[in-house]
């Protein structure tokens, strides 16, 4: 059945439509569970809220397992669904930056537009912060641009990786979930509370 | 208490996932039929042409080793069929009973030969049948005709053209060099603008990903 | 809520652990998952329901007529060899042998939706069979032309004069098929009606994958 729109089950049309729809159930599921806050999402670098680890962690096991037996029942067919191309050091140098701006920050990109919509100010000048970098980055794409393509591996995932069965993975990845889940909970219970 | 309030809900919500996967499988219906030959396999058999017995390819096989089917309706085989024909309508081909046949056939290691009003409607049953992972059919390349009360089978070659069409179309066109019609053509000619067909390959239409 | 952790001593709330366990058992549920049977492309259900509707089928004398009405949407496919489709071939048809119907080079001119693909060959035997696959494989909006080449040189290059004991549409169409006859070259020299249809040229591109962004 699904993917919907690849499948034609819904028009392409309807593209905006439901990102609008899906766009309104993020933001606000997001602002109820308190990422509209700089000091929660920021707790996980000084160790008193782990609540991104575990959105994070969460969403991706419900998500990984849900699709797979959505996947053996006929609902969704796993292989139509789009796999971003890995750039591997691209990557890694693209992911510290925004971990670095995330911690002096307080926001990623996403939240920094949720703050603004409970009226933060720190957010707007986070969110005006990133339109600089953005502008920036425009800029300076001629010269960054060999690096930004470099080390294209393609569409790979950790099946293609491993070479085992995808179960196995979401098992191990589940098993460390938890067992992240547990120790994180002790990290923050020794660390001095913080209010928020 | 706001706390105990929140993994309630998440508890709810991870039971809802929970129902719903078991709901999935409680209507999950095993498929009947699945195919176990692909479309390319199918069609480099198709090509290979064995499978295709004439009539009197027929007549030198014994008896015993082939069993005929008749995928034509009911009604045309109660009107008359060949010798020891059985019918299986094309329409009854996936059903318990024709299914049973045909795996019993395929035990006994009984060649299963097709045959249909024309090539054509034998053709439909043997790809079906491929496809669903029989390999010991063939079709028999006849055309039954009903005439006076008698059953006639004419032998039919497949894909025989009836006459050489460059010949026949060269000749046709150089018959008669009518003025009017060489004028025709002319101004056919000087409308006959080129036109550009591009053939767009199918793409995989593939959402953006996000955070 | 740490408050709660101090004062009741607990490591973990009987709610998470319960959670935990679930989402390990699930995935390792996935384990224990009979094999998985699909089909590829329709079911055989489906399948059979397909070939045995005639609405695939497309007479010479409608094929005739978009032809002569120059139908952008049409494009017919040869399924005869490569000989025969030198020697002899409908006006802008594209050769694609059956047995390299499901090439990459050739599929595409199956697979897509913005013409309607006519099939032919001699009879409408191959052009049915490659019907029929791709049928199976859900190519949409796909004809046969019924009777192939023969029944066009019969009708159309060829038409039979009717009796005159025949209804006055049976003139008609042979009044059709006799001017459309005159449309595909039947009367005059060859070397002027070579260009009298207009030439299409056929393009394919080759597939490539659209690398869609993504942020975050």
């Amino acid at each position: 059945m699904g993917p919907l729109i690849p499948n034609g089950l819904i028009p392409i049309e309807w593209n905006f439509v439901i990102a609008l729809l899906i766009g309104l159930a993020f933001g606000y599921i997001m602002e109820a569970s308190g990422f509209s806050s700089s000091r929660k999402i920021i707790g996980v670098f000084y160790g008193y809220d782990f609540a991104v680890i575990k959105l994070f962690f969460t969403t991706a096991i419900v998500s990984v397992i849900g699709l797979y037996y959505m996947d053996y029942l006929g609902w969704v067919d796993i292989t139509q669904l789009y796999v971003h191309p890995t750039y591997l050091w691209p990557a890694i140098v693209g992911g510290a930056l925004m971990g670095l701006g995330f911690m002096f920050g307080g926001y990623c990109p996403g939240t920094s537009l949720c703050a603004i919509g409970i009226g933060k100010i720190d957010a707007l000048a986070f969110a005006i912060g990133i339109m600089i970098g953005v502008f920036i980055f425009s800029e300076s794409f001629g010269l960054l641009e060999p690096f930004f393509n470099s080390s294209n591996l393609g569409h790979i995932t950790l099946v293609d990786t491993f070479d085992i069965s995808p179960y196995w993975i979401i098992l191990i990845f589940t098993v460390i979930a938890v067992i992240a889940f547990y120790f994180t909970d002790i990290i923050r219970k020794r660390v001095k509370k913080v209010f928020y | 208490m706001k706390e105990l309030e929140k993994t309630k809900r998440i508890s709810i919500s991870a039971v809802l996932f929970l129902l719903i996967i078991i709901i999935g499988f409680l209507t999950y219906k095993k498929p009947k039929y699945i195919f176990k030959n692909s479309a390319e396999t199918t069609l480099k058999e198709i090509v290979k042409k064995d499978y295709i017995v004439s009539a009197n390819q027929l007549n030198s096989l014994n008896s015993s080793d082939y069993v005929l089917v008749d995928v034509r309706s009911v009604y045309d085989y109660d009107k008359g069929h060949i010798k020891d024909a059985v019918n299986i309508p094309l329409a009854q081909i996936l059903t318990d009973d024709s299914s049973a046949f045909i795996d019993n056939m395929m035990n006994e290691n009984k060649t299963v030969i097709l045959y249909g009003e024309d090539p054509d409607e034998a053709s439909s049953a043997w790809i079906l049948l491929y496809q669903l992972g029989y390999e010991n059919i063939k079709i028999l390349s006849v055309k039954p005709r009903f005439e006076d009360n008698k059953l006639y089978v004419d032998n039919v070659t497949i894909e025989k053209p009836a006459m050489n069409f460059a010949e026949v179309m060269k000749k046709a066109t150089s018959s008669s060099g009518i003025a009017k019609k060489t004028k025709l053509a002319k101004a056919d000619k000087s409308k006959a603008a080129k036109k550009v067909i591009i053939v767009k390959k199918k793409k995989k239409r593939v959402p953006e990903g996000g955070c | 809520m740490s408050k709660r952790y101090k004062s009741k001593k607990i490591l973990v709330k009987t709610e998470y652990k319960f959670l935990a366990v679930l989402m390990i058992l699930m995935a390792a549920g996935l384990f224990f998952l009979p094999e998985k049977i699909d089909n590829e492309g329709i079911n055989p259900e489906e399948f059979v329901l397909n070939i045995l509707k005639s609405d695939r089928y497309i007479s010479t004398d409608q094929l005739a007529e978009r032809i002569i009405d120059q139908d952008p949407t049409l494009l017919l496919i040869d399924t005869r060899s490569e000989e025969e489709y030198n020697a002899f071939t409908l006006p802008n048809a594209v050769n694609v042998p059956l047995e390299k119907l499901l090439d990459e080079d050739y599929v595409s001119y199956i697979d897509q939706d913005n013409y309607d693909v006519v099939l032919f060959s001699n009879d409408n035997y191959f052009a049915d069979q490659a019907w029929k696959i791709g049928n199976r494989k859900g190519f949409k909006s796909v004809y046969v032309l019924k009777g192939g080449l023969n029944e066009w040189f019969n009708t159309i290059i060829n038409p039979k004069y009717p009796d005159e004991s025949m209804p006055e549409t049976a003139f008609k169409l042979y009044d059709f098929r006799k001017a459309a006859g005159m449309y595909f070259g039947v009367g005059a020299p060859k070397s002027e009606t070579k260009k009298a249809i207009p030439k299409k040229v056929i393009t394919v591109k080759k597939k490539k994958k659209r690398v869609a962004e993504g942020g975050c």
